[in-house]
C-alpha cells in the first residue's frame, strides 16, 4: 500500500511540473506581437493525463492541474481570468476524455486507422467547441479585445488547442504508455536504427528551419522533411510518428521566432497561422500510415502465430501416430535395464560376487538409461511449442534427430537408410523444431510408401550437399509407390492425402515452413521408380534480408 | 546333484536387450545364448538343441511367430516364450496359437520370464514323457 501511495505523489508531482512546463512553453510559444501562440502543450498534458487516469482519480489530475496553473501564470493576469481559464481548460480536456472514452476506446494506442480518425475528429470539435467559451472569443465579441476580431479569435484558439491535441498529446500519452518499456524491449538493431532516423531528422529539421531568407526561400525546402518523417512513421508505428512530429514542429517554431526557416512572413500572425496549418495537414496521412502499417504487422503476426499453432498441432499429431513405435523405443532400454539389474542382483546374491560382472552391468545401465533419455528429450524437443527460435543450425544435425526421432518407425517398416553427408557442409539458419518437423515428415512419409514394397526394395537414401553457392540441399529419396502422374505438387495442397488415416497436412505445414525459413520444397519421381523430396534451405549469411525468418521477433 | 542346467536361445536384434537377458538367464543359473536374428539361431541348432527359446516377436528378417512356425514346420518342437516392445493382441494369439507358452511386453520382470521359462522346460518334459 505504501509503494502504491508513494507511485501516486510521484506520478501527480511529474504531472504539476509537466503542466507547468507547458504553460509556460505555451506562453513561450506565442511571438512578440500574437496574444495566442502556435500550440498550447498544456491541455494536452492534462488530456493525456485523463486519458491514464480512471476516472475515480480526475478529481486529483483536475486538482494538480489548476494549482500548476495558478502557479505557472497567476500574477501575470487578474485572477478572475486565471479562473476562467482553469474552468474551461478543465471542461474541455474533460469534455474531450469523455468523447474519446466513448467513441475511440481506451487504451488511445493510435494503431488503428479507426482510432486515428476518431482521434483526430474529436481534436477538432473539442477546440472549437472549446474556444467559444473562452475570453478571448467572448471579449472580441463584446467588443473589448482591440487585437482580434471575434471570428479570427475563434478560429486561432481552434487552431491552437488542436495543434495540441494533434501533434503534443499523442507523444505525451504513447511516451507514458509505451514508449520507455517498449525502448528497452526492442533489439540493438533497432534502437541504432531509431538513432539514425532521430539524428537525420533533426539534421534535417535544424538545416530546413534553421536557415536565413536566402535559402529559406527554395520552395522544395519543407518537402525535405518528407523522408525522415515517412521513415519515422513506416518503420516506428504512431510511437515514431507522433515523436518525429512533435521534434520538427517544436524546431520550426523555435526557427520561426528566431525569424530563420521557410515559415518567415510578413506578419506573425501569419506564421503562427501557417505553421499549424502546416503540422495539421501533415499529421493525419502520417498517423494514418502509421496506423494503416501497424494494422498490417498485426495481422502478418497473427497469421505467423497461427501457422505456428498449426504446425505444434501437426506435429502433435505425427508424435500421435508415431506412439506406438515410440514406445517400442523406450522399452528397448527399460527391458535392458531392468534385466541387467535383476541380473546384477542376483549375482550379488551368489557367495562369491564376481565384482567385474556387475562393474560391466552397471555401465551398461548407465548407457541404456541415456538412450531412453534422448527418446524422451528429442520427444520432448519435437512438441515444443512456441514461437520460433532462429538459431544457426546444421541440416546434417537435423536429419540425424529427424532418425533418432523415427527410428523405431523405419525399424518396424523394415526400411533400410542410407544417409549420406557432403564434407564441411555450411549451416543454415532455422527453427531447429520445425526443421526437425519437416525431415520427420518427409522420411515418415517415405517409409509409408514403401509399405507395399517388397522388404529388399525398402530403401531409403538421405543427402545432404550444398546446392550452388547459395543453397544447402536434403534429398529424400525412397523405392515406393511415387507421386501421382502429372500432379507431383498436388501432395503439397492442405488436405490432399493417400493414407485411409491421414490429414493430409504434413506437406502442406512442410512446405509453409519451408517458405518461411526462405527455403524451397519440392517433389518428383524417380526414373526408376519411388520418389525423391528436395529441401533447399539458405546458407546463414547468405540471405538477403527478405526472407521471412529474419523479420519474426 | 549334477543335473546340467538348461540351455535358453534368446533371439533379439536389439543388442543391448540380447546381453542383458543372457546374463539374467546365466545369474538365474540357466545356460545362455543369445542370437541377433532367427537364422544365427537356425545355424547353431546342429550343435546344440536348446531347452527353451526367448523370441522377439519385431525382428527384421523372420519375426518372432515366423520363427516359431519355420522350426514347426521342420519338426522341431523347442518350448518358447515371447516377448515384445508392443502389444498386439493380434501377435499374441497367433503365437499362442503357433504354440508359444508365454507372451511377454517389455519390460519383462525377471521373475515372470524365469518362472516362464521354468513353466516352459517342465511342461515340454512332462509332454515327453507322457508320449
Amino acid at each position: 500500500m505504501g509503494q502504491a501511495r508513494r507511485l501516486l505523489v510521484a506520478q501527480n508531482v511529474l504531472l504539476a511540473v509537466s503542466y507547468y512546463l507547458a504553460v509556460r512553453l505555451g506562453l513561450g510559444f506565442r511571438f512578440q506581437h500574437s496574444q495566442i501562440g502556435v500550440v498550447w502543450p498544456a491541455n494536452a498534458v492534462m488530456l493525456s493525463a485523463l486519458l491514464l487516469t480512471p476516472k475515480s482519480r480526475w478529481w486529483l489530475v483536475l486538482l494538480v492541474t489548476a494549482a500548476a496553473h495558478v502557479a505557472a501564470v497567476g500574477g501575470s493576469i487578474p485572477a478572475w481570468r486565471v479562473a476562467w481559464q482553469i474552468g474551461g481548460n478543465s471542461l474541455f480536456t474533460v469534455g474531450t476524455t469523455l468523447l474519446l472514452h466513448r467513441f475511440a476506446g481506451l487504451p488511445i494506442h493510435l494503431e488503428s486507422r479507426r482510432q486515428v480518425l476518431i482521434y483526430t475528429i474529436a481534436a477538432f470539435a473539442m477546440p472549437a467547441l472549446f474556444s467559444l467559451t473562452t475570453a478571448a472569443f467572448i471579449l472580441s465579441l463584446l467588443d473589448l479585445e482591440p487585437t482580434y476580431s471575434a471570428g479570427d479569435a475563434f478560429l486561432r484558439i481552434t487552431l491552437t488547442n488542436a495543434t495540441g491535441l494533434l501533434l503534443v498529446a499523442p507523444v505525451v500519452l504513447l511516451w507514458a504508455r509505451y514508449g520507455a518499456r517498449r525502448l528497452t524491449e526492442q533489439r540493438a538493431s533497432r534502437l541504432w536504427e531509431a538513432t539514425a532516423m532521430m539524428a537525420t531528422l533533426l539534421g534535417v529539421g535544424a538545416f530546413v528551419f534553421g536557415t536565413g531568407p536566402e535559402i529559406a526561400q527554395l520552395p522544395s525546402l519543407l518537402f525535405w522533411m518528407l523522408p525522415p518523417l515517412l521513415w519515422a512513421a513506416v518503420r516506428f508505428g504512431p510511437v515514431g510518428a507522433s515523436t518525429a512530429l512533435f521534434t520538427v514542429m517544436m524546431l520550426s517554431i523555435w526557427g520561426t521566432a528566431r525569424q530563420m526557416g521557410p515559415f518567415v512572413l510578413s506578419t506573425e500572425a501569419d506564421q503562427v497561422l501557417s505553421l499549424q496549418i502546416f503540422w495539421i495537414v501533415l499529421c493525419l496521412p502520417l498517423m494514418l500510415l502509421a496506423a494503416v502499417i501497424h494494422e498490417r504487422e498485426q495481422a502478418e503476426e497473427a497469421l505467423q502465430e497461427q501457422r505456428n499453432q498449426l504446425a505444434h498441432v501437426t506435429r502433435v499429431a505425427t508424435a500421435g501416430e508415431l506412439s506406438g513405435a515410440l514406445a517400442h523405443e523406450l522399452r528397448q532400454p527399460l527391458m535392458a535395464i531392468l534385466a541387467n539389474a535383476q541380473a546384477a542382483s542376483r549375482l550379488l546374491a551368489h557367495e562369491s560376487v564376481n565384482i567385474a560382472a556387475v562393474r560391466e552391468i552397471l555401465h551398461d545401465i548407465v548407457q541404456q538409461d541415456q538412450q531412453a533419455a534422448s527418446v524422451i528429450s528429442h520427444l520432448q524437443l519435437f512438441l515444443k511449442e512456441g514461437e520460433p527460435q532462429y538459431e544457426t543450425i546444421g541440416v546434417e544435425s537435423v536429419v540425424r534427430d529427424a532418425l533418432a526421432l523415427g527410428r523405431s518407425t523405419i525399424d518396424i517398416a523394415g526400411v533400410e537408410v542410407q544417409p549420406q553427408f557432403s564434407a564441411a557442409l555450411p549451416r543454415v539458419r532455422g527453427d531447429a523444431v520445425q526443421l526437425l518437423q519437416v525431415v520427420l515428415n518427409l522420411i515418415v512419409n517415405a517409409c509409408e510408401a514403401m509399405s507395399d514394397a517388397p522388404a529388399s526394395d525398402r530403401q531409403l537414401r538421405l543427402h545432404v550437399t550444398q546446392a550452388g553457392r547459395h543453397n544447402v540441399e536434403l534429398k529424400v529419396a525412397d523405392s515406393g509407390v511415387g507421386l501421382p502422374n502429372g500432379k507431383t505438387d498436388r501432395v503439397f495442397d492442405p488436405f490432399f492425402t493417400t493414407k485411409p488415416d491421414g490429414l493430409g497436412l504434413g506437406l502442406a505445414i512442410a512446405r509453409s515452413i519451408t517458405t518461411a525459413h526462405g527455403g524451397r520444397l519440392w517433389g518428383e519421381n524417380n526414373p526408376r521408380g519411388g520418389a525423391t523430396f528436395h529441401l533447399e534451405l539458405p546458407i546463414e549469411n547468405n540471405h538477403d534480408g527478405n526472407t521471412t525468418a529474419h523479420r519474426h521477433r | 546333484m549334477t543335473e546340467t542346467r538348461p540351455l535358453i536361445a534368446i533371439v533379439d536384434d536389439e543388442e543391448s536387450v540380447r546381453v542383458a537377458l543372457r546374463r539374467l538367464c546365466s545369474a538365474s543359473g540357466l545356460e545362455a545364448r543369445a542370437f541377433a536374428s532367427a537364422h544365427q539361431l537356425f545355424e547353431s541348432l546342429d550343435q546344440a538343441r536348446p531347452d527353451c527359446l526367448v523370441l522377439d516377436v519385431h525382428m527384421p528378417g523372420l519375426n518372432g511367430l515366423e520363427t516359431q512356425l519355420w522350426l514347426r514346420e521342420r519338426g522341431i518342437h523347442i518350448p518358447s516364450i515371447m516377448i515384445t516392445g508392443r502389444h498386439d493382441e493380434t501377435m499374441r494369439s497367433r503365437s499362442i496359437a503357433a504354440g508359444a507358452c508365454a507372451y511377454l511386453c517389455k519390460p519383462v520382470d525377471a521373475n515372470v520370464l524365469i518362472g516362464a521359462i521354468d513353466t516352459a522346460i517342465r511342461e515340454s518334459h512332462a509332454n515327453i514323457s507322457l508320449s
